[in-house]
């Protein structure tokens, strides 16, 4: 039995369902109870069985093949330590940037730094990876959206974000962490972000690439 | 150490190339601050109270008003203590325990311009030369802090001033059912300056306090005059920079000082 | 003084009456989640920030994320003023909220983290750590922190013979006892309980009761507050 209705926003402790389902994310079975554990927006599949809850805010949990971008907070010997949005420190070592054995950090990076890197390991603490095509990136702008609705800006395979590419004519970095880099003329950088956080807003509203399409195209003609 | 107050370089960069453009990150002039929205009376518990918004910024003053001994040396004035907290509520960088190095020039700076004004009338204060005064407690609370609380303080201390109300006193110094307003001579107004490369810019956001050069606070009152000032930051001030400023505080003051006005008329408070 | 008369107390309450309740969520640009709650005079903030790396690293938990509460009173939040910072009562009043809110964040999928709770009272008068509490469960919520239900908090006390809902200043001052209670409505458990004063089992159980149906009152409020904040996202 399916006490919500399907893209309904739940809040924790909310009876979802009671029965046989499979839960994904953002909740708990409880006996035969399932419980959302966030606040989120409820996703089930009555013939598969299973529930989702897509939580709408929170700090991102990073996985291993994940692409992040963060800011250089602290250089130590051999590594960077970055902020990714996480509730801990992405730590990049000096031998998963450059090939060079002889490299030093400190010449390679500063504190301020932007990072485009990969999630390489999560048991103990968050290691990252960034020899090419990932690196430092250079110019361009940042924005950071809630990391829950980086899906919505990728898109259904990539939909969303070749739009994007296609009408700003920016280069586009997304990092599972909820920030994103892109880099074109000052006028497509603006347009870029706006677009964004029109996702940002709308994330859990259906109809989204259609619209997104038909602002970016008004705006650029 | 919770955490660091940073900005990356990218950021920063483009704050800087778009001051070089005359521009800023929200959108507003060199000349421009935020909307500034004052509401008094707030926290019934105090004599005086105004929370008030200067864009994000959330800043919240009470006044208090008790009686005590004057200072030995000034027996015929009031005394006036300003206190400011940055509690972690208000920002991941702030944390708990005895106030700090900012938090302590927040709330001298915001004093000083109530002093030296001065705003309120200290020698009708004196309940009894030499014995008995009244203690005029102005607490400042921060609850966002989004940029320039140094502007958004003085806001809400002189409007919880203005609008404060205390027991008149019988003859023998006890409090009456009656209540008055505190004496106010002059409403003191700060403007906050941000100098960024060769540019300088008022109401500094969050992010542009990060990449200034140089702060610069000026305090003027109702007649023109300065009343407080604070140089901040790691880099320097021209002359010929800190008499633009002034004078622009000058007309910012008046500006703020009758939005103020117009909104304690309004109120009726 | 009559505190309460033909079952009509001071303020004008039934015995069963909440005061009014107003609970807004995401009301602070910093915070990662926030909430702020107007019950009767009391109005308080809440702020949360995390998870984040805890410091010192000897804090630090190999099995879950530490949960620091901190309770803060506004030196102008009362009549008399108070003296900035913590003093005896705020320190025990964190102690507490932290083990009320304790059971039902998820602490376990942020190891060696900390989640700070940070809750200040602007305005005090009767039941500040009860709306504290509540107003802390939606502020973890919204900071979209994993948890098994929210926390909603309130007071039951007897006065004169009668047991009473959400003691005003006066009932607290000079009534009998003042029993404040979070409750967890999932399970039904308790997870803050204080008590002082007299009361005997038979009246404990009453007061249960009452503070139970003043629970779920309250529960409702800090659904619909949450559910307001993200529904308006719609609309921006």
């Amino acid at each position: 039995m399916i006490h919500v209705k399907n893209r309904d926003i739940v809040v924790p402790g909310e009876l979802i369902a009671t029965g046989n389902f499979h839960v994904q994310l953002g909740a708990e079975k409880d006996g035969e109870n399932i419980y959302s554990t966030v606040v989120g927006i409820v996703y089930i599949d009555q013939e598969k069985k299973y529930i989702k809850i897509v939580p709408l805010r929170g700090k991102y949990v990073p996985k291993v093949g994940d692409p992040v971008i963060g800011v250089i907070e602290e250089l130590a010997l051999k590594k960077a330590i970055l902020d990714i949005n996480s509730a801990h420190k992405g730590i990049l070592d000096i031998r998963d940037v450059t090939m060079d054995r002889s490299a030093e950090i400190n010449k390679v990076f500063s504190v301020g730094d932007i990072v485009y890197s990969k999630v390489n390991d999560i048991s103990g603490s968050v290691s990252l990876y960034a020899k090419p095509p990932y690196g430092k990136l250079h110019g361009g702008r940042l924005i950071n959206i809630s990391s829950t609705k980086i899906p919505r800006v990728i898109g259904k395979k990539g939909s969303m974000i070749s739009i994007i590419k296609k009408y700003t004519e920016c280069k586009v970095y997304v990092g599972q962490n909820g920030t994103i880099w892109v880099k074109g003329k000052n006028e497509g950088e603006d347009l870029a972000l706006k677009a964004i956080e029109i996702i940002d807003a709308e994330s859990h509203t259906s109809g989204l690439t259609e619209r997104i399409t038909k602002f970016l195209e008004e705006k650029v003609i | 150490m919770t955490e660091v107050d940073l900005i990356s370089h990218i950021e920063r960069d483009y704050i800087l190339n778009l001051a070089k453009k005359g521009e800023r990150e929200d959108g507003r002039g060199f000349d421009e601050y935020r909307k500034l929205i004052l509401q008094p009376g707030i926290i019934k518990k105090a004599e005086g109270s105004c929370l008030a918004n200067l864009g994000e910024t959330k800043v919240l003053a009470g006044i208090k008003v008790n009686k005590g001994e004057p200072f030995p040396d000034t027996p015929d004035q009031a005394v006036m203590t300003t206190n400011a907290e940055l509690i972690p509520l208000a920002s991941p960088l702030f944390e708990s325990g005895p106030p700090k190095e900012d938090s302590i020039e927040l709330a001298r700076v915001v004093d000083r311009g109530i002093r030296e004004a001065p705003a309120l009338d200290m020698p009708s204060l004196v309940i009894k030369e030499g014995e008995l005064v009244r203690v005029v407690f102005i607490d400042l609370h921060i609850l966002d802090s989004d940029g320039n609380l140094f502007d958004a303080s003085n806001r809400a201390a002189v409007t919880a001033l203005r609008t404060t109300k205390i027991p008149v006193l019988d003859e023998e110094g006890n409090p009456t059912e009656d209540l008055m307003p505190l004496p106010m001579l002059k409403t003191p107004v700060s403007c906050t300056f941000a100098k960024i490369g060769e540019n300088i810019l008022v109401d500094p956001s969050q992010n542009e306090e990060k990449v200034l050069d140089a702060r610069l606070t000026v305090t003027t009152e109702d007649n023109g005059y300065i009343c407080a000032m604070q140089k901040g930051g790691d880099s320097q001030f021209t002359v010929d920079e800190i008499t633009d400023c002034v004078k622009k505080s000058i007309k910012i003051g008046k500006e703020i000082r009758k939005t103020i006005s117009d909104l304690i008329k309004k109120e009726g408070l | 003084m009559e505190l309460i008369k033909d079952g009509i107390r001071i303020d004008g309450r039934k015995k069963d009456e909440l005061r009014d309740i107003k609970i807004e969520v995401g009301v602070l640009k910093r915070a990662d989640g926030s909430a702020y709650v107007e019950w009767g005079m009391n109005k308080v903030y809440v702020a949360v920030y995390g998870p984040r790396e805890l410091f010192p690293r000897f804090l630090r938990r190999s099995d879950k994320a530490v949960l620091q509460c901190k309770y803060n009173m506004a030196s102008f939040s009362v009549d008399d003023r108070k003296r900035p910072g913590p003093d005896r009562r705020s320190v025990e009043i964190s102690k507490v909220t932290r083990g009320a809110l304790e059971p039902v964040v998820l602490t376990e999928n942020f190891p060696e983290s900390v989640i700070n709770v940070n809750i200040e009272v602007v305005q005090a008068e009767a039941g500040t750590r009860c709306a504290g509490i509540t107003a802390a469960s939606v502020a973890l919520a919204d900071a979209g922190i994993p948890m098994k239900d929210l926390v909603p908090s309130c007071a039951a006390g007897k006065v004169g013979s009668e047991i009473i809902l959400d003691l005003c200043k006066e009932e607290d001052n000079f009534g009998e006892s003042d029993l404040p209670i979070a409750m967890i409505p999932r399970t039904g458990g308790i997870s803050l309980l204080q008590m002082d004063g007299l009361m005997t089992a038979e009246e404990l159980e009453e007061a249960l009761n009452l503070v139970k149906k003043g629970c779920k009152i309250i529960y409702e409020k800090q659904k619909e507050a949450l559910r307001k904040r993200y529904k308006g996202d719609d609309h921006d």
